[in-house]
This record gives C-alpha cells, sequence and structure tokens, in this order.
C-alpha cells in the first residue's frame, strides 16, 4: 500500500503477539521448567489501523498494559509486527533505515538515554555526531531548545545531579537534536510534578507548532492529552476503541451530563446540605455535595425535561451543565471487561 | 565512508567514557593492584611448572614468558574495550536502555562493542608489552624467514587477528543476553575463562587444542602473536588465525541481526 | 537501621538461607544458557591445568611428584567437583556487588542477613550444577581414563568433610566480603584471595608439587583442607587418619572467624551507614 505523501504516519491492520514463558510459582515448577518451558501467547496489539497526517498532533489513549507502548515500538521501529504494516514517513521502520532514524526520535518516560556520570552538554554533542548534524545547525538547535526548556543552568552538571524534571527536559532536548519530523513521546510527563508537567506540555505545544513535527504522544494525563492534542487514539485489551475529536470521544461513550445546581444561601437548601440534596434528587443522581453546591448525574437524553424540574427547585439560584470530565468517561470504558479474550494459552517446549 | 561514521560514532564513545573513567582516580590503584596480583599467578604458575621439567612441549619458560606478556596485551582489550562495552550492552538490554540504541543511525552492533572502554586497562598493555619484551630478550628473538622485522610484523598481524576473534567471539556470546535477560552471568564466565588460558595451545592434546581455538577461541587468539614471536608461526597456525577471525565476525553479525529481530524490550 | 547481628538464632538463619535458595533457583532456572556456560567454563578451566601437568609428567618420562598422566586425570577431575561444591560461587562478588550498586540497603531492610541471601543464591546455584554435572563427568571419564584408588572409607569421610569445607569458605569468604564495607573496589584483594585458594587450596597442582615452605604455609591455611585434601581422600593419596587434622584445623579456623565476624560486621555496617548511599 503507498501512503499518500502527507500521510507521515500509518497502520494497516497491524498486530503484535509475545511469547512470554509461564513462571509458575514454587520450587518444584521452576526446576521442572529448566527442562519444559511452557510459553503463553499475549496478543499485545491486535489488528490497529490508522492514519495520522503531517503535522498532526494525536494522543494515545489507553490503562497500563493496553498497548500502547506496544504499538510506539511498532512505529519506531523497536518491534516488527507480527501482522499487517505500519509505515512511518513511507517507509517500514523496522527496517531501521539509517534515513528514516535521523527523521524520527521516541521518548519514553521511564528509560533514559543521556549517560548518567556526564553533563547533558556531551551527551548532546555525541548525539550531534550519531546524527551526523552539521555544527551550525546544531548550535543553533541547541540554543533553541536550551531557550524554550529553560536547560542554561544545568548543562554542565551531571546528570545523575539533576532533579526528575530537569533530566526529563535535557530527554526531551536530547531527542530533537537531529530535528526530527516525527515524534513518539511514551509518557514524556511520568513522575513529574504539577509545574514541571506544564512547562513539558508548552513546550511540545510550542515544537509542534514550531517546526511542524508530527507527534504521537502517550500519557496518564488527561490534562497532557487535553492540551496537546485535538485527535486522540483510544486502545483498550490491544484493539483500537476510537479514533476521533476529543470532544467526540466524550459525547461518544458518554449518555450522560453532569449538572451543577446552585441553592441560594438564605434557602432551606443553601442552610442545609441534606435539604439540598433531598431536592436535587429528585431531577437525577447525586454525585457531590459541596455546600450550597450539588452535582448531579442525568441522562443525555433528558437534559431539557430535567433541567425544566430543576428550575422549579424552591432556592435554586444557578446551574451549569457540563460533559463529564474525560477521565470518568476513560475510567468506564476502560473498566469494561475485554470483548474476547486477550490472551490465549500454548503449551509447548521453548524454540 | 559509512564504516567512517561508525568509527567516529565510536571515538566520541570513547572519549566520553575515557574523561569519565580518568576522574574516578582511585580505580587506578585498583587495576593496578589487579593487574600485579594476575602477574604473580601467571608468574607463580609458570615457576611451578618449571620447577619440575625444563621444556613443556617444546615451549621454554622465556617461550612462556611471551605467551604470558600477550596474553596481558591481549586481556587490556578483553577486559578494557570488550568486556566493559558488553557490560554496558547488557545492563542497557536489561533497563531497556538499549532501545535508544536501536533507533540512532549508526551500526549498533559496532558501537555496542567499543562503547565503553576503560581506559585504565591501557597498563595491561603496557605490562604485556614489557613482558614479552622481557621473554624474548632472554630467549632471544627466533625469527623464522623474513629475519627480526617480518616476526615483529607477523606479530603485529597476528595479534590484530587476536582482537577480532575476542570481540567477535563475545559480542556473539553477549547477543545471547536477548534471549536470557542474565547475560552478565556469561560475561563474568568469559572473564575467568580467559584468566586461565596463560599457555599456548600446542601444549594441549588435540582435543583440547581444537576446542580453544573453536569452542573457546581465546586459546588460540593467545597463542599465535607468541608464535610469530618465537620462531613457531607456520601456515596451520596463520590459516586457524585468519579463518576464525573471519568466520567469527560473519557469525557475530549474522547473530546479532537475528537476536536484535527477536529483541522485544524490557517491559515498560 | 541498626546493624542486624550478623547471626540471629540458627534456625531463623537456617530458614533464611532455604528461602533465599528457593529464590534463587526460580530466577536462575529461567536462564539455562547461563548455566551451559558456566559448565563449559568450569570444566575447561580443570582440563586446561591437567593437560599442563600431563605435558610435565610426559615430558618427565612419565610421571612427575609422583602422579602418572592418568593419576593427573583422577586428581583434576575430582578436584573439579569438590572445587564446585565448595568453591562454588564466591559469596565475595556477590556481596561487594551489593555494596557497589548501593543495593545493600535494601537487603540490610530484610529481615533476613544479607550473607544468608547471597549463601542461599551460592547453595541454589549448585544444587542446579550438580543435577547437571555427572553427564559431563561420565564424558571427561571415558575421555581422559583417569586412575585412582578408591577406598570405601576415605570416600566416606570426605563427604563427611564436605559440609565443614563448605562451611569453612563461607567463613572466610564472608569476612573478606566484609572488607567490601570499608574498600568500594576490592578487586585487588579478591584477586589475592582467588590467587591464594588457587595456589595453595591444590587447585592448580597438587599439594606435593609445590616447593616445600609452601607445603608448610599451606597446611596452616584452611584451604587445602577443603579442597586439594578432600580431593587426595577420594582419589586414595591421603592418609585416613589425617581426616582428623583436616577436622581441626577446618573447625579451628571456622571458630575463630565466626568470633572474629561479629564484631567485624556491625563495625562494618557502622562504617557502611556512616558513607551512605
Amino acid at each position: 500500500m503507498a501512503a499518500a505523501p502527507d500521510i507521515a504516519i500509518s497502520a494497516d491492520h497491524a498486530s503484535r503477539t509475545f511469547h512470554v514463558p509461564v513462571r509458575e510459582p514454587g520450587l518444584a515448577a521452576s526446576l521442572r521448567s529448566v527442562v519444559r518451558r511452557r510459553t503463553r501467547e499475549v496478543r499485545a496489539v491486535e489488528d490497529v489501523s490508522f492514519e495520522i497526517a503531517r503535522g498532526e498532533v494525536v494522543g494515545f489513549l489507553g490503562p497500563n498494559g493496553a498497548g500502547k507502548t506496544t504499538t510506539l515500538k511498532l512505529l519506531s521501529g523497536l518491534l516488527h509486527p507480527s501482522g499487517g504494516t505500519v509505515r512511518v514517513l513511507g517507509t517500514d521502520p523496522a527496517r531501521r533505515d539509517h534515513d528514516l532514524l535521523r527523521r524520527i526520535s521516541l521518548v519514553m518516560g521511564q528509560r533514559q538515554q543521556l549517560a548518567w556520570d556526564i553533563p547533558p552538554a556531551d551527551s548532546f554533542d555525541m548525539l550531534r555526531v550519531v546524527y551526523q548534524v552539521e555544527r551550525p545547525a546544531f548550535r543553533e538547535q541547541l540554543d533553541e531548545l536550551v531557550a524554550l526548556l529553560g536547560l542554561e543552568p544545568v548543562l554542565d552538571k551531571p546528570v545523575r545531579q539533576l532533579s526528575l524534571g530537569e533530566r526529563m527536559k535535557c530527554e526531551l532536548a536530547a531527542a530533537l537534536i537531529h530535528r526530527p519530523e516525527v515524534l513518539f513521546l511514551d509518557e514524556p510527563t511520568l513522575g513529574l510534578d504539577v509545574q514541571a508537567q506544564r512547562r513539558v506540555r508548552e513546550f511540545i505545544s510550542t515544537y509542534a507548532a514550531r517546526t511542524g513535527a508530527t507527534v504521537l504522544l502517550t500519557s496518564h494525563y488527561m490534562a497532557d492529552i487535553e492540551a496537546l492534542a485535538e485527535r486522540v487514539l483510544v486502545i483498550h485489551h490491544g484493539r483500537l476503541q476510537f479514533d476521533g475529536a476529543l470532544k467526540e470521544l466524550a459525547a461518544r461513550t458518554s449518555d450522560r451530563k453532569l449538572v451543577t445546581v446552585k441553592f441560594a444561601l438564605d434557602s432551606d437548601a443553601g442552610r442545609d446540605p441534606a435539604r439540598a440534596r433531598e431536592l436535587a434528587a429528585t431531577c437525577g443522581d447525586v454525585q457531590d455535595v459541596d455546600g450550597a453546591e450539588v452535582v448531579v448525574e442525568v441522562p443525555r437524553a433528558e437534559v431539557r425535561a430535567r433541567m425544566a424540574a430543576l428550575l422549579d427547585l424552591p432556592g435554586v439560584l444557578d446551574f451549569t451543565v457540563e460533559d463529564e470530565p474525560i477521565e470518568r468517561v476513560m475510567e468506564r470504558v476502560f473498566e469494561a471487561p475485554a470483548s474476547e479474550d486477550a490472551a490465549t494459552e500454548v503449551v509447548g517446549a521453548e524454540a | 565512508m559509512r564504516g567512517m561514521h561508525e568509527a567516529r560514532v565510536v571515538t566520541a564513545h570513547a572519549r566520553i567514557a575515557a574523561s569519565t573513567e580518568l576522574a574516578y582516580r582511585s580505580n587506578f590503584w585498583a587495576y593496578l593492584v589487579n593487574t600485579v596480583v594476575t602477574l604473580g599467578v601467571s608468574i607463580a604458575s609458570i615457576a611451578l611448572v618449571y620447577r619440575h621439567t625444563d621444556e613443556v612441549g617444546g615451549w621454554t619458560s622465556d617461550d612462556l614468558l611471551v605467551v604470558v606478556g600477550v596474553f596481558f596485551a591481549l586481556g587490556a582489550f578483553v577486559n578494557g574495550v570488550v568486556h566493559s562495552s558488553m557490560a554496558k550492552l547488557v545492563a542497557d538490554i536489561r533497563t531497556g536502555d538499549f532501545d535508544y540504541r536501536l533507533l540512532k543511525p549508526v551500526d549498533a552492533q559496532a558501537v555496542a562493542v567499543a562503547q565503553a572502554p576503560d581506559p585504565w586497562r591501557a597498563l595491561d598493555l603496557v605490562i604485556g608489552i614489557v613482558v614479552i619484551g622481557f621473554g624474548v630478550s632472554r630467549g632471544g628473538l627466533e625469527a623464522a624467514a623474513g629475519g627480526i622485522p617480518g616476526a615483529i610484523g607477523a606479530a603485529i598481524g597476528m595479534f590484530a587477528c587476536a582482537v577480532v576473534i575476542v570481540a567477535a567471539f563475545w559480542t556473539l556470546l553477549a547477543s545471547i543476553t536477548f534471549w536470557t535477560v542474565q547475560g552478565e552471568g556469561i560475561l563474568w564466565a568469559l572473564d575467568d575463562m580467559y584468566d586461565h588460558l596463560r599457555w599456548p595451545i600446542g601444549i594441549f592434546p588435540g582435543g583440547l587444542r581444537l576446542a580453544l581455538s573453536t569452542i573457546f577461541p581465546a586459546g588460540l587468539a593467545v597463542t599465535v602473536p607468541a608464535e610469530a614471536l618465537t620462531g613457531r608461526l607456520d601456515a596451520t597456525s596463520v590459516f586457524m588465525a585468519l579463518a576464525m577471525a573471519t568466520a567469527l565476525l560473519v557469525a557475530s553479525r549474522v547473530v546479532w541481526r537475528v537476536a536484535v529481530r527477536r529483541y522485544e524490550g524490557a517491559s515498560s | 537501621m541498626t546493624a542486624a547481628a550478623w547471626i540471629d538464632t540458627p534456625r531463623r538463619t537456617l530458614r533464611g538461607v532455604f528461602v533465599a535458595m528457593r529464590l534463587n533457583v526460580i530466577v536462575a532456572s529461567q536462564c539455562r544458557v547461563n548455566l551451559a556456560v558456566w559448565l563449559v567454563v568450569s570444566v575447561l578451566q580443570s582440563i586446561v591445568y591437567l593437560s599442563v601437568w600431563q605435558a610435565v609428567a610426559i615430558a618427565n618420562g612419565g610421571s612427575t611428584g609422583g602422579y602418572t598422566p592418568a593419576e593427573f586425570a583422577g586428581y583434576f577431575l575430582v578436584v573439579l567437583v569438590v572445587q564446585r561444591l565448595v568453591a562454588g560461587i564466591s559469596i565475595v562478588g556477590e556481596f561487594s556487588g551489593y555494596v557497589r550498586r548501593g543495593t545493600l540497603s535494601t537487603h540490610l531492610l530484610r529481615p533476613l542477613h544479607p550473607f544468608a541471601y547471597v549463601f542461599g543464591g551460592m547453595l541454589a546455584f549448585n544444587v542446579q550444577y550438580l543435577l547437571t554435572l555427572p553427564p559431563i563427568f561420565a564424558a571427561l571419564f571415558l575421555v581422559f581414563d583417569p586412575q585412582m584408588h578408591v577406598q570405601a572409607t576415605s570416600l566416606a569421610a570426605a563427604l563427611v568433610l564436605l559440609p565443614l569445607a563448605m562451611l569453612t569458605k563461607v567463613m572466610c569468604d564472608t569476612m573478606v566480603a566484609c572488607t567490601s564495607l570499608w574498600l568500594t573496589r576490592i578487586d585487588g584483594l579478591r584477586g589475592m584471595y582467588g590467587l591464594t585458594i588457587l595456589l595453595l587450596g591444590g587447585h592448580l597442582a597438587p599439594l606435593p608439587l609445590l616447593p616445600d615452605a609452601m607445603q608448610t604455609i599451606a597446611r596452616a591455611l584452611p584451604f587445602y583442607w577443603m579442597l586439594g585434601f578432600p580431593t587426595e581422600l577420594v582419589i586414595g593419596r591421603a592418609q585416613l587418619a589425617d581426616a582428623w587434622i583436616a577436622v581441626a584445623v577446618l573447625g579451628a579456623w571456622s571458630i575463630a572467624l565466626y568470633i572474629l565476624l561479629q564484631p567485624t560486621w556491625r563495625a562494618g555496617t557502622r562504617a557502611y551507614e556512616a558513607v551512605g548511599t
């Protein structure tokens, strides 16, 4: 399949299966496994198809073990697909063609590529040699990254002395030294405090806007995705569950709205939270009571009718209608059991 | 063109590794003690054997000093370049940082073999050359055809073969790490084994000689340069050294490729 | 963090060792390649020394120091097994690794003495090693056609001596390992320790081949009695009566080291804590 020139990333029925040794607990079982090893087949990614256009910033959502990292590894060429094809910038990434490698980058929040004992500046220079970046272009790119990320004070400190946030920023800079056109980010804000998370987020957004790079990022933090990506892919149990705009995701997967009712402080309900709860309960499921404010959940189809009823309640001062927060939507989606067995057991001697 | 790029990357790595390692000056003393101890074992075991005889398989004690010298000089590469780099490779595979190595537009195997040289080990090279010089000066440089320059030239050529043999063999076994994630044990085992190869393989019975030329070719690698310096190098040895260097280079390349294909990364 | 007593109660320590052993068997059994490489290495090592001495014996017209080539084969094949059983994996390397990598702190927090953990690992490896040894030993037996004079009583004495030999080795190792609490790099000391065992323990050559002065030193140290002597018992070259000397020497060293270890461990952990990681 020849991808259209404006398609940066595509997956066509991509699957990846792992054979993991089954480690049964206990001494006898371990000794047995010296001779004969049982393996289990785990389908980490199954029949995933999507296309991402050049310059798009796409969020990749899913709980732990859903297949996000596996997909990113398939796309960056670290893994060969066991079925289907993936293409990045028109080539098969698993060939690890050096020309392609010079145009992409992968950042993994829980891995590091900077050498521990030396200052980041030395690692950056190392990467210049590896990626064969000309010195002037390197200087220019590095200056820009240093300015954007505020790295000046840490450039000459050994990496082991940096804080997690500083290290992550350096990791990002390291991944961008060669101005990649396609950027894969796997949990880039993992473990960072709120402020550092925001800075990293802002940086990624600025970088993508400035360079027109295509970005695919996974994150645990909905805030990352909401701030950066208009389009999201949702993967669960190895299968692609949703591909579309973030807003649409909420609309599609959630059949409820949240209505926040505010009672006047001098009304009965405003003085007595129990009374407020009692009143609000007549219009929907009460989610939360906070003083004179009550949050009720209302089926999307009945919002009109329920609002009318709400307005008739004594002491109602004001109310707002909102979509369910995306975290809550995702939680519900991900709690659902797998549609079919994701793993089948195969017993046999290991090759 | 492409080889040049690899060479440049390896040099850049070596520079960084060297500047890092040179910062820990206490390591120098640790290595010094270690080297002196190893030299002690070598000389003690030679002295012990030659208490009971003047020649073993045609080798005199002076000839054996030459072998010990080669053992040290080659050991500088085995321990100072190959082992330390492989240890880093194994560690990177365990932590998953090896993922990054694969994503770089440079031959990952070439870099993996030489990425973390340990500059202090150059000490072993110096000691090795001194011991070789000592052994040769006592026993006399027995040059076959080509006189003394010929013997030295042949020795350098054979030493280059020896370096290729050990580097390729170590990579071959470290690639096994891709299958078993406890590769460090293999590296220590190889080191342990190398430590006992201070004997020319010619003195061993046929089967063992073959094993130390093929299954564990470090024996061959230690022997051939010493043969060149003691007038023993014959066509068979030269052929064996060249053949093993070529075969191992090809094999390590193939196994590396297969291993990388099967590499699945440390689970996140 | 207070320094745990070197050994709390024998029963609890023993239970700890077994827990560690189980854990290690489980870890190690996943790595068959490792085991295979270790097997080849240990076998090759002994064969190298055996071949050197056989060559010497042949050069001397048939025997050296009272050993014919076939008798050398007997000695080295048995020493291979004894050496693995008694000194299979050195606690020193493992433990100094803990200190260097900073994982010792984790181990100090566990309700199990770090040495018990390392020791359990060593036992576990030896168990697996022994399971794979018989076929290899049989093959070596066929190839080298060794000559030995095995007597039931001497063999039994050697078997009884082995646990004591192992215990003494553990005590020696632990003492050396404790030094890594002060010195983070003990490569040199470790090398020296290994050299002493190799040379004076009888791994490099049977004791009668050493110069007299070294033989005297070897008899005063525990290493010959834990390696060379049991080997000589098995192949019928040692006096059965000397087994009592072995018990006395090994026992004395074990007790002395055990007593010495208590303050050493306490002082060592305190020194380690002072540096911190």
